[in-house]
């Protein structure tokens, strides 16, 4: 066998070698295929045999009978045979490795073995100098259609990479004389190593064929940049979809064996409800999530370890053994209720005396509906409190418990307040309690409460994070497949999980991209197309969002590349201030440096009218596709300190910043006039600015990763004027401007350090002013002709008169628009009204007196 | 290699795979147990049925005590009485398994010898 110095690879020495040697004459799968071929026969011969006993003479002779009870035992003696064999083969591949001998063989599954046997065997016949590690890719691919299946879930096509694989073997080096040994190239010799540790990083006894495809993917030069050509990250793609594949493989090989206690304990008991009390009134208001959960064949909750610890924790106590879980909808409440279910129906608490309690939910809207007044309910209430503490085999779940606590709820339509009698019953310890609440209702009215909030611990459900919603799809892909009976691929879930982060913030992780995988299955459902994509994703985003997703995902780069023009065609002067935006867009966006804020985040600075907000607004149309994308704040609006929970919100009124910012999280925020703002106000954007994201008043995290942040300010704009006179260095105006701004105490450096760019906006000269004119003037023409037909010649001398007019030292350009209104629109509307002008007329306007004449 | 594996086969049969068909023996017995719950029936088999009873309430009077000692009674025979039911029959459902179980595992340890007869006999008769 094959060996190098350094790298002890043995098969032959291997405790596995019995069960390769064992699969060269017997081989399994052969013989388990033949064994479920033979049953039939068997079984057609049995049934033969048996008609040989009706009392009918002369149907089959008894020598005829005697001849097939013969092949009846034969068919047995070789079926027996044959699956001891089977078994015994089976058993074979699963024998404990011997660690002790060092022999890097040991720490290969069978499967995964038995393909390095080929590679081996192949190189050897060929007479390659190494073995490398795309022979071994080579063989894991022929041998495995488990392996094939991965990468057709990615989209890979299988055929073309073996072919590719196959050629890159007609290039091996050969060795010059045949007796030379085969080597282990090195790529060979650090995948078996990275195999080993990935197998011991997820708790595999041996590296599965999964773990050598991981590791191939991030050692083999060729398959790793096959990987990045089709999209994928090899470290990051390849371990998540093999950890899946391998999971599921792993689910349902155990699901076969039905002796398991695992798959025994699924069946519950009848013993254990006959030693508990009725719980009649409950029966009829309660839904039974102990029964849902077991219709659901026991769905476990994905992550959220924190959580569901705390809850078993908290309902095993003797006292107070009552959970509060706060999260927002979506965020996995029902879940970890779920969860907890779950594991009770299947006996596997920590705490033995959570295991099989029914856990029912109570609908206490419907109860109020039911009952006639207020006292009955009350009662009922009451009786189902009692029933509950009786039965003793009970955790009962109350959904939304602000909507029944406090004056409000009194008050309202179809509720009633449930805290007096709750309370009583809180306090006793046969009686199990998980109520959910959001952050909003604990805030607005359960804190309201303080006595009834103190018989609860609190749990507060965290957002999962994109990896563990990835999970959650992959669990859900099964039943979505064999619902709608198409296929779901690799990266139409990574799209989801990316799409969902970027441009939905209104609902968490998972809720929000499990909605939308289910969407996007509605959506495929209604497509002749079989596999669900990365478009069409984003086709359901653009439609649910109105953003151009998959075109913004496309043109992105070009956009990027191209901002300067792209910006200049609405904005006149300023080239350097349009320079370093794009520029620190652009490295922003290529994520050069590792950061958490937005997108970009700018400040920019001077006069008013120079066009600091028009770039804002240009920004917002080039990048995401429309000015409306633009969230607009004054700032001079925001002067006092108690100004905070405007921006970021109370229980009883969503934020004007983050409640935006949340419900359209990729648009360009833009805040005017900063300098007006409350120096506690701009201190909250520091951890905007540099951590992306904050928490507003309902205790939410609002993440500002996808938004484009420009404040502008106009302090100090003085010194640009005066700069601008005195014919001052750009440059070392822009250092002698901040140095005053600190001095002022305006800004302070770590505000103003956290932008990504500081842009100043110098005033405009005539020539500047006359282009303006020249672009407002020519918006206007278009109109004319796209809605009245008529063609309008804007001359030279009308926009002189216009800048001339629009132009304020202290207003810039601001002026402009209403000299176009007062002047220019105003003489084409009289001329319009008057019928001087009609559909297929050229006119063009007086300089002096914006008089329209007829060309 | 061959009489290594022969070694292998016998040691697999007679000890690993029996082992485990035991064990899963085992793992059915304890859920006929649990699934009829019988050992927590035997500990709370005089309790009330489905925990029903009635409050002595405030005040003795012996028509009335007496009224109520009978009900609790009542609730605890009927209790006894249900809970018998589904004992007997965990218990014979036990037993059954006790007994298919044996007959199985005898099955397969006699299995390479039934093969080896089968084969014969299934000879003798064709020929």
């Amino acid at each position: 066998m094959a060996s190098s110095s350094s790298f002890n690879f043995h098969i032959e020495n291997s405790s596995l070698a019995q069960a390769l040697w064992f699969d060269r004459y017997f081989r399994v799968a052969l013989l388990r295929r033949i064994r479920k071929t033979s049953q039939w026969i068997f079984f057609l011969f049995v049934v033969l045999f048996l008609l040989t006993f009706i009392p009918a003479e002369g149907i089959v002779s008894p020598q005829a009978s005697k001849i097939l009870l013969g092949i009846v035992f034969l068919i047995f003696s070789y079926r027996a045979a044959i699956f001891l064999l089977e078994r015994f083969g089976e058993s074979l591949k699963t024998t404990l490795p011997l660690f002790a001998k060092g022999n890097f063989a040991e720490l290969l599954s069978y499967e995964a073995l038995h393909a390095t046997q080929s590679a081996i065997t192949y190189a050897t016949s060929k007479g390659f100098l190494a073995l490398d590690s795309s022979t071994l890719l080579f063989f894991l691919l022929k041998e495995n259609p488990t392996i094939e299946f991965v990468l057709e879930r990615m989209l890979l096509d299988t055929r073309e990479l073996k072919a590719a694989l196959e050629k890159q073997l007609g290039t091996q080096v050969l060795h010059l004389r045949k007796t030379t040994e085969l080597a282990f190239a090195p790529d060979f010799q650090l995948t078996l190593q990275l195999a080993a540790e990935l197998a011991k990083t997820e708790g595999h006894g041996k590296a599965e064929l999964e773990d050598v495809l991981s590791a191939i993917a991030q050692q083999n030069a060729f398959f790793k940049q096959y990987l990045v050509e089709h999209g994928f990250v090899p470290e990051r793609d390849v371990p998540n979809i093999t950890r899946w594949h391998y999971q599921s493989r792993v689910k349902m090989a155990e699901q076969k064996k039905f002796w398991l206690k695992k798959n025994l304990r699924r069946y519950g008991t009848i013993g254990k409800s006959w030693t508990s009390g009725y719980t009649i009134t409950l029966d009829q208001f309660g839904y039974d999530i102990s029964k849902e959960v077991m219709g659901l064949r026991f769905p476990r909750a994905i992550g959220h370890k924190r959580e569901k610890e705390a809850i078993e924790r908290i309902l095993s106590r003797q006292q107070q053994n009552n959970v509060l879980l706060i999260g927002n909808p979506g965020s996995g409440r029902r879940r970890l209720i779920q969860d907890l279910a779950s594991k009770s129906a299947l006996g596997e608490c920590q705490n033995p005396f959570l295991n099989y309690k029914r856990v029912i939910e109570l609908d206490l809207a419907q109860l109020v509906a039911a009952t006639q007044s207020l006292q009955e309910a009350e009662e009922a209430l009451s009786e189902i409190f009692h029933e509950v503490q009786r039965a003793g085999d009970l955790i009962l779940v109350i959904n939304e418990l602000h909507n029944f606590v406090g004056e409000d709820a009194e008050n309202a339509a179809g509720r009633i307040d449930i805290a007096g009698i709750l309370a009583s019953y809180l306090r006793l310890p046969q009686f199990p309690f998980v109520a959910q609440t959001t952050f909003a209702g604990l805030h607005r009215y359960l804190e309201q409460n303080p006595s009834l909030l103190s018989f609860f611990e609190q749990v507060e459900v965290t957002e999962l994070s994109q990896q563990e919603t990835l999970q959650v799809l992959q669990e859900t892909v099964p039943a979505f497949e064999s619902a709608y009976k198409k296929f779901i691929s690799y990266p139409a879930l990574q799209a989801i999980v990316a799409y969902a982060d970027k441009y939905i913030q209104a609902l968490p992780f998972p809720k929000k991209a499990t909605d939308l995988l289910n969407d996007a299955m509605g959506y495929l459902a209604r497509t002749p197309d079989k596999v669900l994509l990365a478009d069409h994703v984003a086709q359901v985003v653009s439609e649910r969002t109105q953003i151009p997703v998959g075109e913004i995902e496309t043109t992105e780069k070009e956009v990027l590349l191209d901002l300067e023009n792209l910006i200049h065609k609405r904005i006149v002067n300023q080239e350097e201030a349009v320079r370093e935006v794009a520029s620190a867009l652009r490295r922003a966006r290529t994520e050069i440096a590792t950061r958490k804020g937005p997108m970009g985040s700018f400040l920019f600075l001077g006069p008013t009218g120079v066009g600091k907000t028009e770039t804002a607004k240009a920004l917002a149309a080039i990048y995401f596709g429309s000015e409306s994308r633009m969230i607009r704040l004054d700032m001079s609006e925001f002067q006092n300190v108690t100004d905070v929970e405007r921006l970021l919100g109370t229980p009883n009124q969503e934020g004007l910043l983050t409640g935006a910012v949340r419900e359209d999280p990729f648009s360009l925020l833009l805040l005017d006039e900063l300098e007006k703002a409350h120096p506690n106000i701009l201190n909250l954007f520091l951890q905007v600015l540099d951590e992306g994201n904050i928490t507003d008043g309902l205790g939410r995290k609002t993440d500002f990763r996808h938004t484009i942040i420009i404040a502008t300010s106009n302090a100090g704009y003085q010194l640009i004027l005066q700069a601008i006179k005195d014919q001052t260095n750009f440059s070392e105006l822009k250092e002698h401007m901040l140095e005053y701004l600190f001095q002022e105490g305006i800004y302070r450096p770590e505000f103003i350090n956290r932008f990504d760019g500081v842009i100043l906006f110098t005033p405009l000269s005539e020539e500047h002013l006359i282009q303006i004119a020249g672009l407002m003037l020519k918006k206007l023409q278009d109109n004319m002709m796209r809605e009245k037909g008529i063609e309008f010649q804007v001359s030279e001398e009308l926009k002189a008169t216009m800048a001339k007019l629009g132009y304020d030292p202290k207003f810039g350009a601001r002026n402009m628009r209403r000299v176009l209104q007062d002047k220019v629109e105003d003489s084409l509307a009289v001329a319009l009204l008057s019928n001087a002008i009609k559909r297929g007329d050229r006119i063009s306007m007086d300089a002096n007196t914006f008089e329209v004449r007829k060309i | 290699m061959q009489t290594l594996l022969l070694f292998r086969y016998v040691k697999w049969h007679y000890l690993e795979a029996s082992k485990e068909i035991l064990k899963g023996w085992g793992n059915i017995l304890w859920f006929g147990f649990n699934y009829f719950s019988v050992l927590l029936l035997i500990r709370t088999f005089f309790s009330p049925w489905k925990k029903i009873t009635w409050d002595y309430g405030r005040g003795f009077d012996i028509s009335r005590y007496l009224f109520i000692f009978s009900s609790n009674l009542v609730s605890r025979v009927l209790g006894a009485f249900v809970r018998s039911l589904l004992i007997a029959t965990g218990v014979v459902g036990q037993l059954a398994l006790l007994f298919l179980g044996s007959i199985f595992f005898l099955f397969w340890l006699v299995l390479p010898a039934l093969i080896v007869a089968t084969f014969l006999y299934g000879i003798f008769l064709l020929f």
